[in-house]
């Protein structure tokens, strides 16, 4: 039997704060440990209506240069402005660099903020910033762990709390490879991210987890998930640690998608045509992008699409032109395209940007180096205005001349657009209260 | 100088790393960048070496990998090796004999191999059981291949009592940290030890007579390579770890207490016992090599240094200090307060004072602290260069006492074998010489010899230098310029290369004479032994002096460092520009260089002629399928010239390309499966593998589709046809394996399935996935029984 004595300092639940730590630390009362409890004081305003019901987050790691793609200088100084021209989109007066051929041609459909900006110039503490608002704890190269945003919560998993699935595909996946920083910090394993971990440009792709075991009939699971059931009942109950709900979330979110035909059939690209395909690029970041979308039409609400190796300090110029913009500006221009023609792109928010844009000096090895201080983030759909540049640079694109937006106004721009109230406010296990953002305000031009 | 992209070959190994007396040795020389025209020198005139044949193909590091952080650490350098046979005397007696090459880019550091007294059995390879050794005592050379590697070794106790096993690996130039474990015939552990120091490892345990025992051994970190060779020695009897007195006194007889684990009763305890020992004369050997003979049995042999001094014996350390007559030693049990030491000394008198503990087979970690009899600290020292036992040199400021104070840093004080060596020395007026163990000189150009005198006991006399064995071509200063001025401690000898000279290399000796006095020869700190227990330990009297050829080419990657998106399991086609200066047209071959930025997780590429007169080459670099995604990998090229030396000699001459290839992976364009998963095959049966094959749109290409089997199972199991093709259009096929009943049949095996395909008809794409198939073998169990 287990008994709960009130003393004479209690919350207005009538349970007491030592009791309170002792339930958060056993669990034992039905579920109700110490987030749970301090979950309740959680501010519950009304969100805003919204109007992406789904957001495509194409993460650039390494750094995009965006004086080479989104930002061009022609008139700045040979060592400055780079090999690359300015060339006309399809909206009047707005230029693109002319890597970007299909991006030019759906200049209408997108907007290109040039006046991004943050003081984290280093990649691992760059990304933590971006994906979830918060500094760091750690130095940068000194993560550990994947995902290494171990307190704080990334926007994935902020939305995937707050709004929960939209169907029967998880609500938060990343893809091909794990965000980084894309975890849920304190909220806890439930609102983690499924990553899919394999490319969907292979021949064979296939996500793992998807699929029933050979032998293992629907009866048999079945039965397996009821004998599981009861096995974290002790487990839970013995285990201080957290461990064992930890494992429990993720052993549901697995029956989930293994028991559910449309969750794997969102994850079967093989269904779409090979013009389709051949439309996003048979690369890593077009096919994602392709799944992504079918994810969207499933009812996830949050996609990170991993695409690394930005990073170039040596020979910016080549590696931008011939491996990592190519391929990125067809992903980018299918997916939007296809989401308008689709009717989709109005209710789905895509996001392009990196952790950090480049130095507009050339260094001496032809690259470009770390430069938070000004970046382009790339919006389309879900309630952003089409067609627009909004914030501009100086004429080295090394600053903003214009209002300079920072991650917390990016963040709260996304959860305002989806519906969700950024200032709630969670406790951590320890009590401290986390704003979903702490600060930052809404970008008003940007939205439509 | 070469220039910075020159890479000269590095070593390396020998394998076996352990070689016997009186007979000849097929081995293997490994190491790093290595060319076909390489001179060896093995120093050591009780040795001969023949080389047969070149370099072969490299060891790309087999499965498994690392992933994620770990692989992203440092790569593990990609070998070659070129097959020789080492002749050791009849009467050589055991140690560490050290070795180096060279070429026209310069010459390697020494590396070591060992001769041992005891017999010697070579690690079976292919085997995935432990391998049994018949008779004991015995070494082993093995060999920790791969990654997660575990080596086991399995024998029988003939008698109760202790058997010894100790692990070199480091000793022989190996970068490892061995682990060794003991288990009885249950499996269950009875004793184990670490190298946590990186002074390779040793243990004693009580084994039962009719037991059967297993080593498993491995890397600290699970690291494997085919450079982690090692050493395994296996004993019965006891082990000695330290005597007392722990130097012998040149040509002197006394009673010397051995300290080890059983020597005593046989128990895994540490125990003494007392013998009376005779140490050889100066002239005749540096250490006594001394194999203790106890009740249970002679123990594995321990080394005990010789010197010149009387050696004393401290081991109350009670609070007074001992007082000493210098010069003079003393060996002492260090408890957990320091000991000290006091003697009398006169106003300018020098004295050299020493405490070993490393030297002497020991793990305490000393210092020392000289203070006059107020305790003022006048002089200390905590590890000297090379060597964690401290050393310093001390003149007294004025009449009177001195302490000296001995403590250890390592906690490990306290132990009935915390034994140190204390000596406190006047040194005689004398000197030696240090030079550097390698000096490369470009062809028609100069280099700088830099010869450096230690002074001792106040000499200051003026030192004319020779250099012998200076091969034509180079020349160096006329004798009077090659003096040490009085007093100096330096002399800087320029070495000039001729314009018409052979790019060759050349051992040779610095010796200093004065006149009426015995020669001394430079000494070089030469490389090989990672652990060695004193300086002098790693030291070698030649020098290497190599004359080295400019590369007349240079390999220039087309967009240099940019990042290319290439696809799992393809061959990236990297483009080179070759540059030749005016006149020269020799042939080129481009390969991987030894040293690259990361860990290779199975990347490759050929040893890629280029034909005379061609400027733009594709280098083909092959990345597996199971290659990560969210990292960039890499590959460095080296370029390998023949140019001819002034004297017409073909050389190979090496340039690294100017940028290494960085490639971003994605998503494989060819895969291979099965549904068989595990399969039970009776021995003898033929059977079928149906494959599913599935490719990208990029590649609407025929695939081929093959079995290998491992090494051990080649003769026994074949496919039948060899191979299949697929067409284009074609998504499955179906394997036929037919098998031998020969007992190796037997037991669970991989095999694994490959599908290749050629990408724009040139450029390999492989696919794999393996097979586990358990073959039951009645003729096998028959055998066994």
């Amino acid at each position: 039997m287990f008994n709960v004595s009130f003393g004479k300092h209690r919350y207005c639940d009538g349970v007491s704060r030592r009791d309170a730590l002792r339930l958060g630390t056993t669990g034992l009362l039905g579920g109700l440990s110490l987030p749970t409890l301090l979950e309740l004081e959680a501010t519950a305003a009304l969100a805003s209506e919204p109007k992406a019901k789904a957001c495509i987050f194409m993460m650039l790691e390494g750094g995009p240069s965006h004086i080479d793609m989104w930002d061009l200088k022609p008139n700045a100084p040979k060592e400055i402005r780079g090999p690359f021209n300015p060339i006309s989109t399809n909206v009047p007066g707005t230029q693109i660099g002319n890597i970007m051929p299909h991006c030019a041609k759906i200049a209408d459909k997108y907007t290109i903020m040039r006046s991004h900006s943050h003081r984290d110039n280093a990649h691992q503490t760059g990304r933590h910033w971006v994906l979830t608002g918060y500094p760091p704890s750690f130095a940068d190269g000194q993560a550990k762990g994947m995902p290494f945003n171990e307190l704080y919560p990334s926007i994935g998993s902020i939305i995937s709390r707050e709004l929960g699935p939209g169907g029967a595909a998880p609500p938060y996946v990343e893809m091909p490879n794990p965000l980084g920083p894309g975890g849920p910090g304190f909220y806890g394993a439930q609102f983690s991210p499924f990553t899919i971990e394999t490319d969907p440009v292979q021949p064979d792709f296939e996500v793992r987890d998807l699929n029933l075991a050979e032998g293992i009939d629907t009866t048999r699971f079945e039965r397996r998930r009821r004998l599981l059931e009861g096995a974290e009942q002790l487990g839970l109950a013995g285990d201080p640690t957290g461990r064992a709900k930890t494992m429990a979330s993720y052993y549901q979110k697995a029956m989930e998608l293994a028991t559910s035909p449309q969750a794997k059939k969102a994850f079967r690209i093989e269904d779409e045509s090979p013009k389709t395909r051949e439309r996003y690029g048979l690369s890593s970041i077009g096919q994602c992008a392709l799944l992504a979308r079918r994810l969207v039409e499933a009812g996830s609400r949050f996609i990170g699409i991993e695409h690394g190796s930005w990073d170039t300090h040596v020979d910016n110029f080549t590696s931008h032109e011939k491996a990592l913009v190519p391929p990125t500006d067809r992903a980018f221009s299918a997916l939007v395209s296809d989401l308008d023609e689709r009717g989709m792109l109005d209710e789905t928010l895509v996001i392009m940007m990196g952790e950090m844009g480049r130095t507009p000096k050339i260094n001496k090895d032809a690259g470009r180096d770390h430069w938070s201080q000004c970046q382009a983030v790339i919006f389309a759909g879900g309630g952003v205005k089409r067609g627009a540049v909004i914030g501009a640079s100086d004429k080295t694109a090394s600053y903003p001349t214009t209002q300079p937006y920072g991650i917390q106004d990016l963040l709260r721009t996304v959860f305002h657009l989806m519906g969700v109230d950024a200032n709630k406010t969670y406790h951590t296990p320890l009590g401290r209260p986390v704003p979903i953002v702490n600060g930052g305000e809404i970008i008003r031009e940007l939205l439509v | 100088m070469p220039a910075a992209a020159q890479k000269a070959p590095e070593l390396g190994y020998v394998y076996p790393p352990t070689l016997v007396p009186g007979e000849t040795h097929e081995v293997e020389l490994g190491g790093f960048d290595f060319t076909g025209d390489m001179q060896f020198f093995v120093h050591d005139e009780q040795v001969e070496l023949q080389v047969k044949g070149k370099p072969g193909h490299f060891f790309i590091p087999e499965p498994p990998y690392w992933f994620g952080a770990k692989g992203r650490s440092g790569a593990m350098r990609i070998p070659r090796e070129i097959s020789a046979t080492l002749t050791i005397a009849e009467d050589h007696p055991p140690g560490l004999v050290r070795w180096q090459v060279a070429n026209a880019n310069g010459s390697s550091p020494t590396a070591v191999f060992y001769v041992s007294d005891t017999p010697e059995v070579v690690e079976s390879r292919y085997r995935n059981d432990s391998q049994f050794l018949d008779s004991l005592p015995i070494g082993v050379s093995g060999r920790l291949s791969k990654i997660a590697e575990i080596d086991r070794y399995s024998f029988e106790a003939k008698q109760d009592g202790p058997i010894t096993i100790e692990f070199f690996a480091r000793t022989l130039g190996a970068n490892f940290n061995g682990v060794l474990e003991v288990r009885d015939a249950s499996g269950t552990v009875i004793t184990d030890t670490a190298d946590t120091e990186g002074v390779d490892t040793a243990l004693t345990f009580a084994a039962k007579a009719g037991q059967q025992y297993t080593v498993h051994l491995h890397d600290v970190d699970f690291r494997g390579n085919r450079a982690y060779i090692y050493r395994l020695a296996v004993t019965p009897g006891p082990r000695v770890v330290a005597t007392v007195p722990a130097m012998g006194e040149w040509g002197t007889t006394r009673d010397v207490e051995f300290i080890g684990v059983g020597i005593a009763t046989g128990q895994t305890k540490l125990e003494s016992t007392t013998r009376r020992v005779t140490f050889p004369k100066a002239e005749d050997a540096a250490v006594l090599r001394y194999r203790l003979e106890t009740p249970i049995g002679q123990a594995a042999p321990f080394e005990i240094p010789l010197g010149k001094l009387s050696e004393q014996l401290r081991l109350d350390n009670d609070d007074k200090p001992h007082r000493l007559q210098a010069s003079a030693a003393a060996t002492g049990r260090l408890t957990d307060r320091p000991a000290e030491f006091v003697w009398t000394a006169s106003k300018g008198d020098l004295f050299q004072v020493d405490a070993l503990s490393r030297a002497i087979g020991g793990r305490l970690d000393l210092s020392v602290e000289i203070m006059d009899v107020d305790r003022k600290s006048l002089a200390s020292n905590d590890d000297s260069p090379g060597s964690v036992d401290p050393s310093l040199a001390f003149e007294a400021p004025a009449d009177g006492d001195y302490i000296c104070q001995v403590s250890d840093l390592s906690g490990s004080s306290g132990r009935i074998d915390s034994i140190y060596r204390l000596s406190i020395a006047r040194p005689e007026p004398g000197y030696s010489l240090t030079a550097p163990q390698q000096l490369n000189i470009n062809v028609g150009a100069t280099a700088k010899l830099q010869v450096t005198v230690q002074r001792t006991g106040g000499h200051q006399a003026a030192i004319p230098i020779r250099l012998e064995g200076l091969p034509d071509g180079l020349t160096a200063p006329p004798a009077d310029k090659l003096v040490v001025p009085e007093g100096q401690s330096n002399l800087d000898i320029e070495l000039q290369s001729a314009e018409k000279c052979a790019a060759i290399a050349t051992s040779i000796r610095v010796v200093g004479q004065i006149e009426g006095e015995a020669e001394v020869v430079a000494q070089a700190s030469a490389a090989g032994n990672l652990c060695p227990r004193t300086t002098a330990a790693n030291q070698l009297d030649r020098i290497l002096l190599t004359t080295t050829l400019t590369p007349a080419f240079s390999v220039e990657l087309v967009d240099k460092n940019r990042q290319r998106a290439v696809h799992r399991g393809t061959t990236y086609p990297a483009p080179f520009i070759i540059r030749r200066d005016d006149g020269f047209d020799g042939d080129i071959a481009l390969q991987m260089l030894a040293r690259q930025s990361r860990h290779r997780q199975g990347v490759d590429g050929p040893i890629l002629p280029v034909p005379a007169g061609a400027t733009e080459v594709l280098y083909p670099c092959y990345m597996p399928e199971w290659l990560e995604t969210d990292r960039t990998t890499r590959m460095v090229v080296l370029g390998v010239g023949r140019q001819k030396d002034p004297l017409g000699n073909i050389r190979e001459v090496t340039n690294q390309a100017d940028a290494r290839v960085t490639m971003i992976l994605e998503g494989a364009l060819l895969q291979v499966a099965h549904e068989l998963k595990e399969l039970t095959v009776d021995a003898g049966e033929t059977f079928e593998v149906p494959l599913f094959v599935s490719r990208s749109a990029k590649l609407p290409v025929p695939v081929k589709l093959q079995m290998i089997a491992p090494a051990e199972l080649t003769e026994f199991i074949r496919l039948e046809p060899q191979s299949i093709d697929l067409s284009p259009t074609e998504t499955q096929g179906k394997l036929r394996v037919i098998t031998s009943k020969h007992p190796a049949v037997v037991g669970r095996w991989p095999l694994t399935i490959k599908a290749t395909a050629l990408q724009d008809g040139r450029w390999l794409v492989v696919a794999q996935t393996e097979l586990s198939v358990q073959f039951n073998n009645a003729a096998a169990s028959a055998a066994n029984d």
